[in-house]
């Protein structure tokens, strides 16, 4: 029995293996390319089931069982790809140093990462949490924030002063990015305490929902800052509404989604816009379904103009 | 028929378009440059063999539309108008008359004895080789890089315009010419040599020596050989340089009273080839002005917007805008883009994720796990 298993296993992970290798996949990221799979199995059961179901993979199986053996073996194996590329943020990448910036901050150590990572890794075992998270992962793998950033810094108008002014960051550039950074990971786990309960299309929530949130969020997370925290998950209040949002939370909110649509490898066609431009372009008109702030979105769509991206 | 026939016929009448055309203008350079008549009668047993061909290639195309109930069609629609024109008339008003003197040395077209009537005949095949520049318009058939059928349509129909207006207003107005006896530099010609022989016949009295022969020549520079009974009195030339520069149609000779006159028509040849190169490199220009000029502005302004939207409403994941130049603006087109990205995009961003499930994989990406299941099922059978 427990060969029968393995060997199944084995066939599926080489099934799996084989759909993930696909060139059209390449520029995507892991999470990105589960969705794929599973959207294309889901698609083309017709046509798949008579090979799934001959004697080279799963003999005597009905669809149903079939999708039980790919799909763990496919989440398995995405959760190890994301893993280890989280990890590389987390431990490698990102420059925690940010943390001692903020207020109430305790003296920062690998145990306060570690736990972050955890809770990321939690996250991605929701189903929504693990759609939410493909934006930020795409945000940061596109250094979305990181050359925004610049640009912000450098022009110093609206969403500068909201960094420096309004949040009143007492931070650099660099930390500044890293706040954001880790934000935009942070944001997805939510979705770890209230999978289902808020607007699917729009993925707000209200304020006291947030507010419930935080606290549940600060007890797994005892040693991150509260702002941190806050910047997260305040990410899903429209700032129509709620004027308090975080500008570090509206631009994660920003940046989440515009990593959930743009494929900056994309062939643009001639006489289309840059990906960036176009998103930014249609999100100014649909700023107020998404609870964006429209001058925040306004100042970015100028700078994707200047840089053509 | 089979693919790879059919694929080699296109592509022997694309390399024999632009064959053709590189030898048209050979043709006219060769009167131009002097080239030897050897050189110029390998000229025209290949403008021969390239009409023939045009001409067997417009007839199989056409009965094969008959055959099948198109010819209507083809003739119209599918421009099978220009393959005749660019063919069955040149074969017998060009290339034709001039093979068959080539066989026969001459005397079938120009044994007329007649410099006007030579005249008249040498203008008329040169302005039906006017016509060979329409071929250029089949070359529009095989527009690549454009690959919307609009803008291959749109392309093509204003090169034919324009590439017809322009032979066919060469061609009417060099028949007016030629056919209402409207003055031309050939006629002009004509009549002088008629005068400068009546002069020299009236002025010789007794007997005309080589000496006022001689005197004749340098009143009259196209007069090549004077002969008197047969017997040559006068010659410009050795009769080497005759063989090897003259060719039919190359000169002229009048016959009267036991006198023959023989004159050099290769001025009014080089003028004539002048105007022919002109033409040609109008044509030409144009061809390569609407290809480099408007091509790429009917696919910038009309059918780059068009895909854009196309592949936004056809795919899920495709949110690109359409970029809208400035100075554009007020084009339908784009006003027609301006509501594309400012009320189609949106909406879709709202609804695109919920509604359609998309993946780039496709089956096609793994037909040999799909014929694997083929392969095995076959031989367990």
């Amino acid at each position: 029995m427990v060969n029968k298993m393995n060997k199944e296993e084995e066939k599926a992970a080489a099934f799996i293996t084989r759909l993930l290798s696909n060139p059209s996949l390449n520029y995507l990221n892991p999470l990105q390319k589960e969705e794929q799979i599973t959207t294309f199995l889901e698609l083309n059961a017709v046509q798949l089931f008579p090979t799934l179901a001959s004697p080279a993979f799963f003999p005597g199986k009905t669809w149903t069982e079939i999708l039980s053996i790919l799909q763990p073996q496919l989440a398995s194996m995405v959760d190890e790809m994301a893993a280890e590329g989280i990890k590389r943020y987390l431990f490698e990448k990102i420059d925690f140093g940010f943390l001692s910036s903020l207020p109430n901050s305790f003296p920062f150590n690998e145990k306060m990462i570690q736990s972050l990572y955890n809770i990321i890794i939690r996250t991605l075992k929701t189903n929504s949490g693990r759609l939410d998270f493909i934006g930020s992962y795409n945000a940061l793998l596109y250094k979305l924030p990181h050359h925004y950033l610049d640009d912000i810094f450098e022009s110093q108008t609206y969403i500068h002063f909201e960094l420096i002014k309004v949040q009143r960051l007492k931070m650099s550039k660099a930390e500044i990015l890293n706040m954001i950074r880790v934000s935009l990971m942070l944001r997805s786990s939510l979705h770890l305490y209230s999978e289902g309960v808020f607007d699917k299309s729009s993925g707000l929530i209200t304020k006291q929902y947030a507010i419930k949130i935080e606290k549940l969020l600060k007890k797994d997370l005892p040693k991150i800052p509260v702002e941190l925290i806050s910047s997260a998950v305040k990410s899903y209040l429209p700032f129509e509404k709620y004027r308090f949002v975080p500008t570090t939370g509206r631009l994660t909110s920003i940046f989440n989604a515009m990593g959930k649509s743009i494929r900056p490898h994309v062939r643009v066609d001639r006489g289309a816009s840059s990906p960036e431009k176009s998103w930014l372009s249609v999100s100014r008109r649909n700023y107020k379904y998404y609870g964006w702030d429209i001058k925040m979105l306004d100042e970015l769509y100028r700078y994707s103009l200047e840089n053509n991206w | 028929m089979n693919r790879k026939i059919v694929d080699f016929f296109e592509t022997f009448i694309i390399i024999a378009i632009l064959l053709v055309l590189v030898q048209t203008f050979l043709e006219d350079f060769a009167v131009l440059a002097g080239w030897t008549w050897n050189s110029r009668r390998i000229l025209i047993f290949s403008g021969f063999a390239f009409d023939f061909i045009f001409t067997v290639e417009f007839l199989v195309r056409y009965f094969t539309a008959l055959s099948r109930g198109e010819a209507g069609y083809y003739f119209l629609e599918g421009r099978g108008w220009i393959d005749f024109l660019a063919s069955i008339p040149l074969l017998l008003l060009n290339s034709g008359p001039a093979f068959l003197s080539l066989i026969f040395g001459g005397s079938i077209v120009f044994g007329l004895g007649s410099m006007f009537n030579i005249l008249k005949i040498v203008k008329a095949i040169r302005i039906a080789r006017i016509l060979r520049l329409l071929r250029i318009l089949k070359l529009f058939r095989k527009i690549k890089y454009i690959t919307s059928p609009m803008a291959q349509r749109h392309i093509t129909r204003i090169n034919t315009l324009a590439i017809s207006t322009v032979v066919f207003t060469l061609f009417t107005s060099a028949l007016i010419v030629g056919f209402f006896s409207l003055p031309s530099s050939a006629e002009g010609m004509d009549q002088q040599h008629h005068a400068g022989i009546e002069s020299f016949l009236s002025s010789s009295g007794g007997g005309p020596s080589a000496e006022k022969a001689r005197l004749f020549s340098t009143y009259d520079p196209d007069l090549l050989i004077v002969k008197r009974n047969g017997a040559t009195i006068f010659s410009r030339y050795d009769n080497s340089y005759y063989n090897r520069q003259f060719g039919f149609g190359d000169f002229s000779f009048i016959h009267t009273n036991g006198w023959s006159f023989f004159f050099n028509n290769m001025d009014v040849l080089k003028v004539q080839s002048v105007y022919n190169i002109l033409f040609f490199f109008i044509v030409v220009i144009l061809v390569i002005a609407i290809l480099i000029f408007y091509s790429p502005h009917f696919a910038f302004t009309i059918t780059d917007p068009v895909h854009v939207m196309e592949r936004g409403f056809s795919e899920p994941m495709y949110n690109l805008e359409v970029e809208i130049p400035e100075r554009y603006k007020d084009d339908d087109i784009y006003r027609l883009g301006d509501l594309y990205n400012r009320k189609y995009l949106p909406l879709k961003q709202r609804t695109v994720f919920e509604e359609e499930k998309h993946s780039d994989l496709t089956l096609d990406d793994f037909q040999d796990l799909l014929n694997q299941d083929d392969d095995s099922s076959s031989s367990s059978d």
